[in-house]
């Protein structure tokens, strides 16, 4: 299988001076691949999901997105190389308070030329898009279309969410803790819904999160102190 | 997409928005009609006088000359005796004397008396001439020709009969010249200048005013002359001004004082212009308090908004962009602060122009905007994407450290 991601030898420290948070000898995520990443709270799974996307980068090691180094891009690039091949799912507050949410799940497609052709080879215009992903994750977009993200509960926010990542069939989606907040029906049914779509986009799925109980689900599970040699924080 | 998330946001928050907003356009609105009454003022006082080449008075203080018979501010310590201005009128550099003879008041305006070649010769603003909006000059001892503001004042207009009073001030408790009553036979057009607010007569009439009760009883045919304040002179050649104000003040028959107006009105100006500057420095602070007050708005919003840069940063948004966000919207709440306070400030100047006129003479040339109000414009834009870059600075650095996770430092 092609790796989407691949990680090899990468070592982070939040400055030189200090320990190593984390030191991993190799990570891959290959296309389509549903991978579970647990591991406690402050063990560094969102600086390791910030290396991911190009945020952060390591001080020695290959870091790799679709083949592409990401420590040899620009900063400008690397933010182009994100906006284009990833998309991301927060825990909580995933939407920007000032659009709708309709434009929430669009806005993506304006920082990505990529996301844009993605959708325009389907046949379909942005809205359509949206609406599609929204229908499927069971939102109704008619209404979505006009109404503030504040009015709509934590469990539509993150379908929201979800929808806004797989808008433009970005090969990866990483997403951080995104059900941590959902009860557990509203959890089990975001998961149905998120794995479903990853599927039909051949979508790759990096998801972190503390609730191990979660791991069964996925292709993969891995716990964040078996892959990480720096041991923890 | 820079546009329209800086848009966005503004109007999510419209509350701080719209009070930030209100905050820019009373500093601009103020800036803006104290620059135009700053400058309304100067040219208006610049305007006083034209074609007037040497003003000369008794011995004294050129401002206090300039303020007498130019303004009709004070009085003259002293007066120039009417063989002064025939000597003065038959000078072969001197093309028309005009002569000014003050002291008489009607409701506190000024009496002028001189000759009808004020109404021919005095020139205001860009060398404009005095203009009769109806009537005449004065022709017969008791006809008295009214400035537009006097005009304003009478019951009946032309024909209409005045008792002047000796002194200035609005209500006289000197001697009222009742028995002795003045014809308005003309009403001068509007000047924008002191002239408005002034009566004239002849010289005669200014003796006859001041003739006891048994000479008042049998006028003779004529009178003689009465002692004057001032004379305006229009030289044949500009380019003997200099020469004949150094003749005139070392003239030896009389002690006199020969001003060159434009010379004084710019030394006048510049002791006036101190309270002007004040004002002017005074709405710029305003106007940079309001502007402190965007930034603050701004700066205050980051806190709450870093999540929001985080979920941009996600959708790949650079840390530039952020700042770009930013950085418009301190564009955007200042422009629409600017457009707000210049409509303020011309509203405010449209509602105030009667007065200003009526009590001060002051036009402010509404809706002419002056090449300096476009620049100071631009400088006040400037200022403001200046403030805005230190939100916009703080929010760049806040997306580089937090990036996709808000960290607590």
């Amino acid at each position: 299988m092609t790796a989407v991601l691949s990680l090899q030898d990468v070592r982070f420290a939040w400055t030189e001076h200090e320990p190593a948070l984390l030191q991993i000898a190799e990570f891959s995520v290959a296309r389509g691949e549903k991978v579970f990443l647990h591991g406690a709270s402050g063990s560094g799974k969102t600086t390791l999901l910030n290396l991911c996307s190009g945020v952060l980068l390591p001080q020695q090691g290959k870091l790799q997105l679709l083949g592409h180094e990401l420590t040899a891009m620009s900063s400008a690039a690397r933010d182009r190389w994100r906006g284009a091949e990833v998309g991301y799912i927060f825990q909580l507050f995933n939407l920007l308070p000032a659009f709708t949410a309709q434009e929430n799940v669009c806005a993506p497609c304006f920082f990505s030329p990529t996301k844009r052709q993605r959708v325009a080879a389907q046949g379909l215009s942005l809205t359509e898009a949206a609406h599609q992903l929204l229908t499927a994750l069971q939102l109704d977009p008619h209404q979505l279309a006009t109404q503030p993200v504040s009015r709509l509960s934590v469990g539509q926010q993150q379908r929201v969410a979800a929808a806004r990542a797989l808008l433009g069939a970005p090969p990866l989606i990483i997403a951080d803790e995104p059900t941590s907040a959902l009860d557990h029906e509203m959890r089990e049914q975001f998961l149905d819904l998120l794995f479903a779509q990853c599927q039909k986009f051949n979508t790759a799925l990096l998801l972190v999160s503390h609730a191990r109980e979660l791991g069964s689900r996925f292709d993969r599970s891995l716990a964040l102190h078996d892959l990480n040699r720096a041991g923890g924080v | 997409m820079l546009l329209r998330v800086a848009w966005k946001n503004l109007l999510y928050r419209r509350l701080t928005t719209a009070l930030t907003v209100v905050a820019i356009a009373a500093g601009v609105a103020l800036l803006f009609a104290i620059e135009r009454v700053r400058s309304g003022a100067r040219e208006s006082f610049a305007a006083t006088v034209a074609g007037v080449d040497l003003i000369v008075g008794a011995r004294g203080s050129p401002i206090n000359l300039l303020l007498y018979s130019v303004f009709h501010l004070g009085d003259a310590v002293n007066n120039l005796s009417s063989a002064t201005w025939q000597e003065l009128a038959d000078h072969s550099a001197v093309k028309v004397a005009i002569p000014l003879a003050m002291g008489d008041s009607w409701h506190g305006h000024r009496v002028v008396g001189t000759t009808t070649d004020y109404f021919t010769n005095y020139r205001y603003g860009d060398q404009r001439r005095l203009v009769f909006s109806q009537g005449r000059a004065f022709e017969n001892l008791f006809d008295v020709v009214v400035g537009h503001a006097v005009a304003q004042r009478l019951q009946q207009g032309l024909g209409e009969r005045l008792v002047l009073a000796h002194g200035v001030s609005e209500t006289s408790f000197s001697v009222s010249h009742e028995d002795m009553p003045f014809k308005v036979t003309g009403i001068l057009a509007r000047t924008h200048t002191p002239t408005d607010r002034a009566l004239f007569v002849s010289l005669p009439a200014i003796t006859a005013l001041h003739l006891d009760d048994e000479q008042r009883q049998a006028l003779p045919a004529t009178l003689p002359l009465p002692a004057l304040t001032a004379l305006w002179l229009k030289l044949q050649d500009k380019f003997t001004i200099l020469a004949l104000q150094r003749e005139f003040n070392t003239y030896r028959r009389e002690a006199l004082t020969a001003i060159i107006p434009g010379v004084s009105l710019q030394q006048l100006w510049q002791t006036l212009g101190l309270a002007e500057r004040i004002f002017l420095l005074l709405s710029f602070l305003v106007f940079g308090i309001s502007l402190l007050g965007m930034t603050v708005a701004l700066l205050i919003g980051l806190e709450t908004r870093r999540q929001e840069m985080a979920v941009l940063r996600s959708i790949g948004a650079s840390p530039r962009f952020i700042f770009a966000v930013l950085i418009v919207e301190a564009l955007l709440i200042s422009l629409a602060g600017i457009v707000a306070g210049v409509a303020l400030s011309y509203m405010g100047l449209y509602a105030c122009e009667p007065l200003l006129v009526a009590k001060f003479g002051l036009t402010t040339g509404l809706f002419i905007p002056a090449v300096t109000e476009l620049w100071f414009l631009l400088a006040i834009v400037g200022c403001a994407l200046l403030a805005g870059c230190i939100p916009a600075r703080l929010a760049y650095r806040n997306s580089l450290a937090d990036g996709l996770a808000v960290r607590i430092r």
